[in-house]
């Protein structure tokens, strides 16, 4: 290492190193550049023995590194003692004694819990992954890229997803800009489309969540932060509020952010489906336009190329197009370990990021119910809320009938008209679904049937509304009913059970896991959620950093700054993906393209 | 084994066949139903790539032994049509008629997280 190199590591070391309350910068005759401690000097001395003749009296203070701090008079400058010192033949080097600060840290509020972002080991609140806290610096160095860019508006993004809450306080502001033609800043794709891409269903809160990794307003004091802080995010609402969509409305929603300047898409969807090859001319027609496609990997545990149908002829789409403009992401936990059920291949996947416990934008609530404070018809005998283990993990559910868990249960009683409801205020929400699983098993003939009351009443009592039922089946089901005729301030939600009496009875059911996802526009909310759907608009995020940070990029180049710049697989991640890499915003921001057609010759 | 040990042994292939069969993780989340099942398609719709000089009405013509119920543009040559009855993709992955290059249902695809947010 050139000594002079190593003369500035050393001042640089003594630098940081020094307090940060030894001075504060003010103006002085002859100021110099930047910001440095008044009054002091660090010097270098050629013959440290002859130091204290060269300073001629001044307080000296002799580092470790064997540099000196040395303090000057009053009345002296540190530019004017500079000048002097250098003058000094047994000076080697002389500077003030700078300023460092901290690398600015966002001051949204949240940021703490944000440890895909910066991982400083901390506990995730609520979380709703394990692996809580997990190791320090297992994340995508966003701080340390921060300090090269957050700002990401030379390089559009387009979310193709769910509907996004523009309004949201913490994404307003940074949205493309789609003019009298595109006033909301995208497009609906969904049925027969319209301009409008924002949610529309209460369980829709998809693409909001995605939207706010990619780019929540930074350091705006507010919620959380965004891979990038600035952003010009486009809507692209392709997926329905149950989060479903379809290869037509998909491709058209590529060739609409394609037409209208996009340089990244995030797909934060999949299918386990044939290769489909209207989606992959779409795919081509991106790339043909300079588009980076980054998409999720996929939740079910098994590898992208093989999927979990057994069948050959399908794979995880889009991950396993062959696509150069395809980056495909799997999750990875807080230690940087693959989440338990991310998707994974050493073909197909590009790269890891984080993606449980992630904290970001949501357009409505979330009300977890814990089963309790239902009212059972019949007090006893029918409907009962107790702690049960099931397939589903350990958790409250509400039964019927009553010894539904236990060993050598019987069957619900004959004659039995079992209902049980409980009241929501929902009078805040635009919209408002509830989802639950039932464990099933309920006799030909008799029924299992869902009903909400908008006046508080009980729901099967007369004037409520009917949504599911009577239903008899034998198998766990997975339910999402809409409540938009229900945002009251006490909606009541019932469930009943009846037997047709004829006697025959079968083993009852059992509800778990009942959700209440609302639509509240404008509000600032917040969630967390697991998935490839979250890590994969980390990398997306990332790319626009990168794209918008060297505007002259082609994809080849961000995919290669992405991958190359990544960190080192760590974990049960390795092995399980095609370039053995985790995103890393600072590692891409710096990662230099060497010099193509180049000779060098070495003597 | 108690009632949930046997709905478990009972649901275990269809929990395995929708999700995986994973126990949620930590709380919240089930198995994930996020991928598709194979083949998952709308039912009825068809993509078509044919020849750009391909008008509706000619499309329609080489599509007639199966009924037409709707035909949408989706840009140079990219048609989505919905057939009634629904001949299946088998029906029709025989032998283009002239002028199409490719024919293949509209696949559906969902969301990633890994947690239930959608129904059957």
């Amino acid at each position: 290492m050139p000594r002079s190199i190593f003369s500035l590591l050393c001042l640089w070391t003594i630098a940081v190193l020094l307090p940060a309350h030894a001075g504060v910068p003010r103006s002085e005759p002859g100021q110099l550049p930047g910001e440095y401690v008044p009054g002091e000097l660090l010097v270098k001395f050629r013959a440290p023995a002859r130091a204290a003749a060269t300073v001629q009296g001044l307080q000296m203070q002799t580092l470790p590194s064997g540099l000196h701090r040395v303090r000057l008079r009053p009345g002296e400058t540190v530019a004017g003692m500079m000048q002097a010192l250098a003058a000094d033949p047994n000076v080697a080097h002389v500077q003030p004694n700078y300023l460092y600060r901290a690398t600015a840290l966002p001051n949204d509020p949240d940021f703490g819990q944000l440890w895909g972002l910066h991982n400083t080991g901390q506990t995730v609140t609520d979380p709703v992954y394990g692996a809580n806290p997990g190791t320090i610096d297992r994340d995508v160095d966003a701080v340390e890229a921060w300090d090269i860019n957050t700002d990401c508006r030379a390089a559009v993004v387009a979310v193709l997803d769910t509907g996004i809450d523009y309004t949201h306080p913490d994404l307003a502001g940074n949205f493309w800009d789609g003019g009298a033609t595109w006033p909301n800043h995208g497009w609906d794709f969904v049925g027969t489309g319209d301009n409008d891409p924002a949610p529309v269903g209460g369980g829709e809160h998809h693409g909001t969540h995605v939207a706010g990794i990619i780019a929540a307003l930074g350091d705006n004091a507010r919620g959380t932060t965004g891979v990038c802080w600035q952003a010009r995010l486009m809507a692209v609402r392709v997926l329905d509020a149950q989060g479903n969509g379809n290869t037509a409305d998909i491709a058209e929603g590529i060739d609409f952010a394609v037409g209208r300047g996009a340089k990244i898409i995030n797909m934060s969807l999949g299918a386990e489906i044939p290769y489909d090859q209207f989606m992959a001319a779409a795919i081509e027609r991106a790339r043909q336009a300079g588009v980076l496609v980054v998409t999720a990997a996929g939740n079910d545990g098994v590898d992208v190329m093989v999927g979990s149908d057994n069948d050959p002829d399908t794979k995880i789409y889009p991950c396993a197009y062959p696509h150069a403009n395809v980056l495909c992401v799997a999750a990875l936990d807080q230690n940087h370990d693959l989440a338990t059920f991310s998707n994974y291949g050493t073909s197909g996947v590009d790269l890891g990021a984080p993606g449980t416990n992630i904290l970001a934008t949501l357009p409505g609530r979330e009300l977890a119910d814990d089963f309790s404070g239902w009212t059972p018809l019949p007090a006893t005998g029918g409907w009962t809320s107790l702690v049960c283990t099931t397939i589903l993990g350990t958790g409250n559910m509400l039964v019927d009938p009553p010894d539904w868990c236990s060993a050598g249960a019987g069957n619900y009683a004959a004659n039995a008209d079992h209902v049980v409801y409980k009241t929501f205020d929902l009078s805040a929400a635009s919209a408002a679904a509830v989802s639950y699983y039932a464990f099933l098993d309920v006799a030909s003939g008799d029924g299992f049937s869902v009903a909400y009351d908008p006046n508080g009443n009980n729901p099967f009592a007369g004037g409520g509304t009917v949504v599911l039922g009577p239903l008899a089946d034998s198998r766990l089901r997975f339910f999402a009913h809409d409540l938009d005729a229900c945002l009251t301030t006490a909606c009541a939600l019932g469930f009943r059970l009846q037997e047709n009496g004829d006697g025959t009875t079968a083993q009852g059911v059992g509800l778990a896991w009942l959700r209440i996802l609302t639509l509240e526009p404008g509000s600032d909310l917040y969630g967390l959620y697991n998935g490839t759907s979250m890590a994969a608009p980390m990398v997306a995020g990332i790319a626009a950093l990168v794209r918008a940070f060297n505007p002259d990029y082609t994809v080849a180049d961000t995919t290669t700054a992405l991958i190359a710049g990544g960190d080192p697989a760590v974990g049960t991640f390795v092995g399980k993906s095609e370039n053995g890499r985790s995103a890393n915003a600072n590692g891409a921001l710096r990662y230099l393209a060497p010099p193509a057609n180049v000779t060098v010759s070495v003597r | 084994m108690g009632r949930a040990g046997i709905l478990v042994a009972l649901l275990l292939p269809l929990l395995v066949a929708c999700g995986n069969g994973r126990p949620p993780t930590n709380g919240v989340g089930a198995p994930s139903p996020a991928v598709a099942p194979a083949g998952d398609r709308v039912p009825g719709e068809y993509l078509v790539l044919a020849d750009p000089a391909l008008d509706a009405d000619a499309l329609r013509a080489r599509l007639a032994p199966y009924t037409v119920r709707a035909i949408r543009p989706l840009g140079p040559g990219r048609w989505q049509v919905r057939l009634e009855p629904d001949p299946g993709p088998a029906a029709l992955a025989g032998a283009l008629p002239e002028g199409l290059l490719s024919i293949q249902p509209n696949y559906r695809y969902r969301t990633q997280p890994a947690v239930p947010l959608r129904a059957e």
